[in-house]
């Protein structure tokens, strides 16, 4: 009986175990999460927007945005994220209606971030629709003031028109100028560019005696010269030859017509300061005005990087183009980086998740154009320049480096020729 | 030596005179305004950009430039023709000019790209006057230009003088009764175009010898060639050379007189001259001086 008893205990045991196991394993199955293999959040084609704002800068910086997309890409494939990213190209021909219809076109065509406008009268014109649409703008060449808005969908990789400013007063004063005749060009740019130069002029004790605004869609400088000529002179006849020098703010697109009025002026050959626009080390002032730059000591400013992308970037630039690559093209190449590297970082190719990344990679990216944090209106925060001027080296009209502007210390480091 | 104002408004006046001369002929025998004249007569200057850049005299650019631009001129022809025949009117067929106009300048880029990658220079924005020779301190340009200008004024007058010149003038009256009278309206009208072309295409091929150009030149110059055109009369040959050198001059000469009555303000409104000049002209003109003078010789 007790031996019955026993294995009926042991069945009724043996039952409940199973029962007790079989329900645990569906539970189980309810509740462990299985390890799913890890999926790329992005992959594939990755359009990015580049938005011209006329034929002239195009053909100035797409060689430089062309490298720059071929090494984020290769970087990309090397690392093994399966991610390409294709540059969609458009021209808003020098009009701020076409502009706005051209970005409405990379939007549609899937464009989340786009590099450019380089103009300032461009950006402006377009970033209202950006903004609406959430779509990131990062400028290269951008300057004016008026586009430092905290919480916009504009950023720029250079400073704004103030910091590019005060280099040139730095200049006029390291060489003992303390009188500026000044033309400038008739849009944004011109307009916040001398309205920076005339307040830093102002606190610095440089007097700008005369400035005037040029048009900037004019072909030719002869009468803007004529006058620049008969104000010089002015100038000349009440300070002195010595105290007295011209500058020229514009688009570098206008360095090559100023130039080239320039050299009907044999008054504007021999002045004490000549400084144009941020074109130094520019191939085709040297191509085409080579003479009237080196008879009128042309100086101007760009990016100063010593950082190995920047020499790899001027070396493979040269091989391949055959020209230097263009003083903004250094922050064109930047801004492919910084927007490849924060889709990278968000994880997502939405304009809103980039927005906010930007100014973290910013911060820790290290380009052809130097360190480039940004603030927390977009704008790039600093950057050193290194001051050219083109001289006749054995008779041959040659960039030459005269000067590094150091952007912590705001003092300019000659270099003797 | 001569101020470069008066050498700048020389070659300014000469050469926009040329243009505005084919902006008219054209515009007379066909009755439709060619809006892409002025980019066809500036996309010689790439032609003059690509003998600098192959080592030669950039104005050997004149003779291609001429050729160029006769031959783009007269496939618009035909091809205009080709849509008059469709049922077009006068308008969408200037519209479809804009069109080509814009197919020029996308080729024009494409071409510059080209010339970029092969020269290894940059060459959206180019002038080439410094290539330019200097005779007595006066730059080629200025004679080459003025040169040409008399030898075409000389050969119109003679060319309208001959047979075809007389056919020209029958169809530019009235094409329906010169066609009555067995003349082939559409061959003389399509040589004429080629002529026009072709010496638009010179003006054209000299600009860059004393200014800048770039890709967007062409579209630009239009305002002008139309002020210069509307102000001598939009029907009168004659009218429109001295539109073009008023419009040329004023450009340059005006607005240093201006800058001077009024201040250096001014100087930054310069494109706004043939605009302001072209309103003024329709306003108060519409027939443009010649055709004002001819209305008060015809009583």
């Amino acid at each position: 009986m007790s031996h019955l008893v026993s294995k009926k205990i042991l069945a009724i045991f043996i039952i409940v175990l199973l029962v007790v196991g079989i329900g645990a394993y569906f539970v189980g199955q309810i509740t462990v999460v299985k390890p799913s293999p890890v999926k790329p959040a992005l992959s594939g084609e990755i359009p990015i927007g580049v938005l011209h704002s006329s034929a002239s800068e195009e053909g100035y910086f797409q060689s430089a945005i062309n490298i720059a997309f071929e090494d984020v890409n290769k970087w990309f494939n090397e690392s093994g994220i399966p991610i390409k990213f294709v540059p969609l190209i458009e021209n808003a021909e020098e009009s701020t209606t076409k502009a706005c219809e051209k970005l409405e076109s990379l939007i549609a065509r899937g464009c989340q971030v786009i590099i450019g406008p380089q103009w300032s009268t461009t950006s402006l014109a377009v970033k209202p629709i950006a903004d609406e649409r959430k779509v990131v703008l990062i400028s290269p060449a951008s300057g004016s003031p008026a586009l430092s808005i905290a919480g916009d969908y504009f950023t720029r990789t250079i400073p704004p028109i103030d910091a590019w400013q005060l280099v040139d007063v730095a200049i006029a004063m390291g060489r003992g100028i303390n009188v500026l005749v000044v033309v400038y060009s008739k849009d944004t740019f011109g307009e916040t560019s001398i309205a920076a130069l005339e307040k830093i002029a102002k606190e610095k004790g440089v007097v700008i005696y005369e400035s005037f605004a040029y048009d900037p869609t004019a072909k030719d400088f002869t009468v803007e010269c004529s006058k620049l000529v008969e104000k010089y002179k002015e100038a000349v006849s009440k300070f002195g030859w010595e105290k007295v020098g011209v500058e020229i703010i514009g688009a570098g697109g206008h360095c090559v017509p100023w130039l080239t009025a320039v050299e009907k002026f044999p008054e504007l050959w021999k002045t004490a300061s000549f400084v144009g626009p941020h074109v130094a080390g520019a191939t085709d002032v040297i191509k085409y005005t080579g003479s009237a730059a080196a008879k009128s000591g042309f100086t101007s400013i760009g990016p100063y990087a010593r950082s190995p992308l920047s020499l790899s970037l001027k070396t493979r630039h040269k091989e391949r183009y055959g020209t230097e690559c263009y003083t903004y093209g250094y922050a064109a190449y930047d801004a492919v980086w910084i927007a490849a590297l924060s889709i990278l970082a968000a994880q997502e190719y939405k304009g809103e998740k980039l927005i906010k990344v930007i100014p973290s990679i910013s911060r820790v990216y290290m380009g052809a154009s130097g360190y480039c944090a940004m603030n927390e209106a977009g704008d790039r925060i600093a950057m050193d320049f290194e001051i050219k001027m083109v001289k006749f080296i054995n008779d041959t009209p040659s960039w030459v480096t005269i000067g590094y502007f150091d952007s912590s210390t705001q003092t300019i480091t000659w270099v003797s020729t | 030596m001569i101020d470069p104002l008066i050498i700048s408004a020389i070659a300014n006046s000469l050469i926009m005179g040329l243009v505005a001369l084919g902006f008219t002929l054209q515009y007379v025998t066909l009755r439709v305004p060619n809006l892409a004249h002025t980019t066809i007569c500036f996309s010689s200057a790439y032609i003059t950009l690509t003998f600098w850049l192959l080592g030669y005299n950039p104005y050997f650019g004149v003779f291609i430039g001429f050729l160029e631009s006769s031959i783009l001129t007269y496939l618009l022809y035909n091809f205009l023709n080709m849509l008059k025949a469709r049922g077009l009117d006068d308008v969408s067929l200037m519209i479809s000019t804009i069109g080509i106009s814009m197919i020029i300048y996308g080729f024009a880029n494409i071409y510059l790209d080209y010339l970029a990658y092969v020269f290894k220079t940059y060459t959206r924005t180019f002038t080439l006057a410094n290539a330019d020779f200097k005779l007595l301190g006066i730059p080629g340009v200025i004679y080459i230009s003025l040169i040409l200008f008399v030898f075409f004024l000389l050969f119109f007058n003679w060319l309208l003088s001959t047979k075809f010149g007389i056919q020209l003038r029958a169809i530019v009256e009235k094409p329906s009764l010169a066609e009555v009278h067995g003349v082939d309206v559409k061959r003389v009208v399509g040589i004429a175009w080629f002529i026009i072309g072709g010496i638009g295409g010179i003006a054209g091929s000299l600009w860059p010898l004393w200014f800048q150009c770039d890709p967007w030149l062409g579209p630009l110059m239009l305002t002008s060639i139309f002020a210069a055109c509307a102000l001598g009369g939009i029907k009168s040959i004659l009218g429109s050379l001295f539109g073009g050198i008023f419009i040329g001059v004023s450009q340059v000469i005006l607005l240093s007189v201006l800058s001077d009555l009024v201040g250096t303000w001014i100087i930054s409104f310069k494109t706004l001259i043939p605009l302001i000049i072209a309103s003024l002209v329709l306003l108060f003109l519409p027939e443009g001086i010649m055709g004002k003078i001819q209305k008060y010789r015809g009583g």
